[in-house]
């Protein structure tokens, strides 16, 4: 994990063809569609994808994350106002929102957004899920970086397009930030209870799930029942037949 | 999808695989379990972990026992003890290291399905001899079902998804 972090410390955000989507769960993330030809086009899938990502955070553990789940949620909003703004500068510069074409390309490869390579490492469904979505709002506002990616090339935007990627980087920032202290935290022993306390009062009771009890009376039952059960059909044979 | 296979006394290796617990957050070190996984694992390993008891009963326990009685024995036995390993067990210890899991339900299994044994089957009539053989074949089986467990488990022929 520290490698990554280091990695994403100094690399600036990639486009790679060669590596296949991080996914959680059991769908593939769905692969950006190509890119939109108006710079307002581009601005709303951002700015959908910005949504989702301020969604996943809100619905994380965040004071598991030592605050920067929090960092990250404001630098999401920063990037939304940000692209509030740029929309804004677009209605009143009608002329930059159809783009030029880019360079062409080397190949068609799809583009696979890989902001985080080893995204299944950072704990937490949500936190994963606003990553791919900060990873989607982010190739809106790229360039060709990469010899697979083409398409019309989305300009200044009035200054806002560097601090809107300024914002999602920071955001991608604390993201890892966050999982760096989720995993500090994981490795450290539980805290001793206080003195005093009732043993069932421990993280260990109140982490159980549910379904654990019943499930252990259950098969508690189950196998003292077949035992029993057995034990009677057995002696009630013997009884029949003696051997 | 199910898992190929387990026995009573391979469970403990599957129970705690890696995607097998699944960990609530971060500051919670107890690990939770999925139970759903761990019902549905209870019926295929079942199948199999008598497939490879069952055998080993058949032709280890002492002369006195006969044919139907063995087999009967491979079935009940496990179903016995099966439960508790693969369900009560790793819910109850679920904060336990491995080996101390692995100790309990090594000792748990055998133990009672040898006790069971000995109070459906071993009558007066049975010799001396022939306890100690049924003891012995049937943690003999225990033994072998954890060791292909072990062994089916390094080379990655056992999983749950």
């Amino acid at each position: 994990m520290a490698a990554v972090v280091a990695l994403l410390a100094v690399a600036p955000p990639m486009i790679r063809a060669d590596v296949a989507p991080p996914f959680f769960g059991n769908k593939p993330p769905p692969l950006p569609a190509a890119p939109s030809p108006t710079a307002s086009a581009r601005l709303e899938v951002a700015q959908k994808n910005l949504t989702a990502a301020a969604a996943a955070l809100a619905r994380g553990h965040a004071n598991l994350y030592g605050g920067y789940v929090e960092k990250a949620g404001v630098a999401v909003h920063q990037a939304l106002a940000d692209v509030a703004a740029a929309t804004a500068y677009l209605k009143e510069h009608p002329g930059e929102n159809t783009l030029p074409a880019g360079p062409a390309p080397e190949d068609k490869t799809k583009i696979v957004p890989t902001l985080f390579p080893e995204m299944e490492r950072i704990p937490g469904i949500n936190l994963m899920e606003a990553n791919l979505a900060l990873n989607l709002a982010l190739v809106e506002f790229l360039n060709n970086p990469g010899r697979s990616y083409h398409g019309p090339v989305i300009g200044d935007l009035g200054g806002f397009r560097a601090k809107i990627m300024t914002d999602i980087n920071q955001a991608s920032a604390a993201l890892v930030a966050g999982a760096l202290v989720a995993e500090k935290n994981a490795e450290q022993p539980p805290p001793p209870p206080p003195a005093g306390a009732m043993p069932s009062a421990g993280p260990r009771t109140s982490s159980r799930a549910p379904g654990e009890w019943p499930s252990v009376l259950a098969s508690v039952s189950l196998s003292v029942g077949l035992a029993l059960g057995g034990l009677h059909f057995f002696a009630s044979k013997r009884r029949i037949d003696p051997r | 999808m199910c898992c190929l296979a387990s026995l009573v006394s391979l469970a403990p290796v599957l129970a705690w695989r890696p995607g097998f617990l699944l960990l609530a957050d971060a500051q919670v070190t107890v690990a939770r379990l999925d139970v759903g996984q761990l019902w549905r694992f209870l019926v295929c390993g079942y199948f199999l972990s008598i497939a490879i008891e069952t055998p080993v009963l058949l032709v280890g326990l002492s002369r006195p026992h006969p044919w139907r009685r063995r087999l009967a024995a491979g079935f009940w036995l496990t179903a016995c003890t099966y439960p508790v390993v693969v369900v009560a067990l790793p819910i109850l210890m679920a904060s336990a290291a491995h080996w101390q899991y692995l100790a309990v339900a090594e000792t748990f299994a055998p133990l009672t399905e040898g006790a069971l044994f000995a109070l459906a089957f071993h009558t007066p009539a049975v010799r001396r001899a022939d306890r100690v053989q049924d003891w012995l074949v049937i943690l003999l089986a225990n033994l072998a079902s954890f060791g292909l467990g072990w062994w089916f488990d390094t080379r990655g022929w056992l999983w749950i998804s």
